[in-house]
């Protein structure tokens, strides 16, 4: 049975390149600019984002697909607060068994390249979602 | 555009009209337009005054039939008291609008307020109709009409802001030709003004930038404290039985209208007074949690589901008929005839062997599904991160997941070799989608430097409810009592293998009080 692609795989491998490529170890957890970045990134990147849709119900544009996913991977331990520095997800090192095992093969039969992936990684890990 | 989009579009929009027109251009029944105000009396604010022209509005079907469907959806056969409807929440939004509004009023110069009469008008007009968009059982009959082709096609055209179904609905009746005409004669008769682009705007979200200056008004009805909020958090609760304590005195003592840096005026809490929205998570939490998660509601709208799959699968057989008119459940607009009068009365038209009547009256009746495997961090072995996720995830909204869950089911269904017993509609895989906790990060507070300062920012909320959602969440699969035992060891023996590979505490089964549970680690 093939799992269909949710926002979580795409979640999931962003964060695995730029934990990988970027040697990044956590990322904000502030919401505001979490889905900021999303919202901009989906804008050069609409085909791999294409999965999460933005609500401006207030000052700035939220994606309920983000939001969950976020809590899914939180939840289930790919990422997690650290009880000293609740303001970040640190990426887990079940995050890179998530990505290899699970979400890599279900975004490329989504028919989406993993090098797109990289790429909003890399772009993301440039929008100093790290502090 | 396609020919089949634009056949969708053009049914979608006849659907509303069709709908506005018998619930609101039915000369039938409508009464004259009374002169005075109505002084209300409810049990959770006490009373208050509806003006004349809200009277003549509320005494159309399209509200009245608000009686008719239940705020909480199935709660009520769990937590006895909660058979509060949409019709008393909508009379209790209009009245905490009211409250929000005077509250902000009060804190600026007796002569220049900052609501206006006519926006005044306006936004209780918005808290009127924000609802009336609603179908059967609310939010649980959202989740299937918003995968029905016209309400996708409709979503796609991005003629209104991302909102939800019921809202898309209760805008485009508000707007629609039968109901301008409507409120045109309500001009006239009672000489004021109400513009109907504001208060749809209010329901669905803002869709200008030209807004940016009134954007608290929108926020009475759609922001991260509005009246919609503290008055379904409080009824719910009251009539639950689970009591939460708000300071609501205290929220509206500091609530104040300020720009903030992008330019927008918003509503803004004073930072000594942010313990009240801190209530409001935390309660929001609580009623999720216990309330309008509890496995015995989960198991309720599972069976509801079944039927209305039913429905969209053999519409010649299994269906629900109005007056003569035939609801094809397939589309979303048809939605909008649909009751909990309408659906459970469905039965009583149906002699007692016939298929429907059965299933409506087990809902009815009590006789519901139970739990055979709890999923939760508590139950699966703690190295299951990746295949964990693979299921959780299936807590998104969309047709996809919603499939991938009708396929697990069937799938465990097989596992236990018991397709001559118990049909797909028997079985149900259920995870519940987290609530959204964006409020923090959409209230402001005015910080003792006179700067504007999320609520976020000062205390990491989502931390806190992250957490309750962690330890708190819970995913099931449901069968009948007779054969829990062996829906119970084939869902371990599926979810053993491809693709989730999980493996399960005893607890997953102690949980659901099967009779043998045991250890897959």
């Amino acid at each position: 049975m093939l799992m269909p692609l949710t926002a979580e795989d795409i979640v999931v491998g962003i964060f695995y390149f730029m934990k990988k490529n970027a040697t990044m170890k956590r990322v904000t957890a502030d919401r505001e600019k979490l889905h900021r970045a999303f919202h901009v990134a989906k804008i050069d990147y609409p085909e791999v984002l294409s999965i999460f849709s933005f609500r401006k119900r207030e000052i700035f544009s939220e994606s309920a697909q983000l939001d969950q996913a976020l809590s899914n991977l939180d939840a289930t331990g790919l990422i997690s607060r650290q009880n000293l520095t609740p303001r970040y997800y640190c990426f887990e090192d079940s995050l890179d068994r998530g990505y290899t095992n699970f979400s890599k093969r279900i975004i490329e039969s989504a028919g989406i390249k993993e090098e797109d992936i990289q790429k909003v990684a890399d772009y993301l890990s440039k929008q100093e979602l790290n502090n | 555009m396609t020919a089949q989009n634009n056949s969708l579009l053009n049914n979608f929009r006849k659907g509303i009209e069709d709908f506005a027109q018998e619930f609101v251009g039915n000369s039938l029944y409508r009464r004259k337009f009374p002169e005075g105000p109505k002084i209300i009396h409810d049990p959770l604010w006490g009373t208050f005054k509806l003006e004349a022209w809200e009277v003549a509005l509320l005494d159309l079907p399209l509200f009245q039939r608000l009686r008719q469907i239940h705020q909480t959806s199935l709660v009520s056969y769990v937590f006895p008291g909660c058979s509060h409807t949409r019709f008393e929440h909508t009379l209790g939004v209009i009245q905490q609008a009211q409250k929000l509004i005077d509250a902000v009023n009060k804190q600026d110069t007796p002569d220049k307020h900052r609501f206006e009469p006519s926006s005044i008008r306006n936004i209780r007009l918005a808290a009127l109709f924000h609802d009336c968009g609603h179908s059967c059982f609310s939010h649980i009959s959202e989740d299937l009409y918003e995968s029905c082709p016209d309400m996708t096609a409709f979503f796609k055209t991005n003629e209104l802001p991302k909102c939800h179904p019921h809202e898309a609905f209760s805008a485009l009746i508000l707007k629609s030709k039968v109901v301008r005409d409507y409120i045109g004669e309500i001009e006239d008769h009672y000489d004021i003004e109400l513009d109907i682009e504001k208060a749809a705007n209010a329901i669905v979200g803002p869709t200008s930038e030209s807004e940016k200056r009134k954007h608290y008004e929108i926020q009475v009805i759609n922001g991260p404290f509005d009246a919609d909020k503290l008055d379904y958090i409080f009824r719910d609760a009251h009539f639950s039985g689970i009591p939460v304590g708000l300071d609501l005195d205290r929220l509206w003592s500091s609530c104040k209208v300020h720009k903030s840096e992008t330019g927008e005026h918003l509503l803004t809490l004073h930072q000594a007074s942010v313990a009240p929205l801190e209530q409001i998570l935390f309660s929001k939490i609580n009623l999720f949690s216990i309330v309008y998660q509890h496995p015995k509601v989960r198991a309720a709208e599972k069976m509801f589901q079944a039927i209305i799959e039913d429905a969209k699968e053999k519409p010649s057989e299994i269906f629900f008929e109005i007056s003569g008119r035939k609801l094809d459940l397939n589309r979303a607009t048809d939605y909008l005839w649909l009751t909990d009068e309408i659906f459970f009365s469905e039965a009583l038209r149906r002699n007692k062997e016939d298929y429907l009547h059965r299933k409506i009256h087990d809902i009815r009746y009590r006789r519901l599904l139970v739990r055979a495997l709890t999923i939760n961090n508590d139950t699966i072995a703690d190295d299951s991160g990746g295949g964990f996720l693979q299921l959780r995830k299936l807590n998104q909204r969309g047709y996809d997941t919603y499939k991938t869950r009708r396929d697990i089911a069937f799938e465990i269904l097989k596992t236990a070799a018991l397709e001559d017993k118990l049909s797909i509609r028997d079985i149900w895989v259920d995870f519940p989608s987290d609530p959204s906790f964006g409020e923090a990060d959409r209230t402001y507070v005015r910080t003792a430097s006179g700067k504007l300062r999320k609520v976020s920012d000062l205390f990491p909320i989502h931390y806190w409810t992250e957490l309750y959602q962690k330890y708190k969440w819970r995913g099931h699969v449901f069968c009948p009592l007779k054969y829990q035992q062996e829906i119970y060891e084939a869902s371990l023996e599926f979810f053993k293998g491809d693709p989730f590979k999980l493996r399960f505490k005893k607890s997953a089964g102690e949980t659901c009080h099967v009779k043998s549970p045991k250890s897959t680690i």
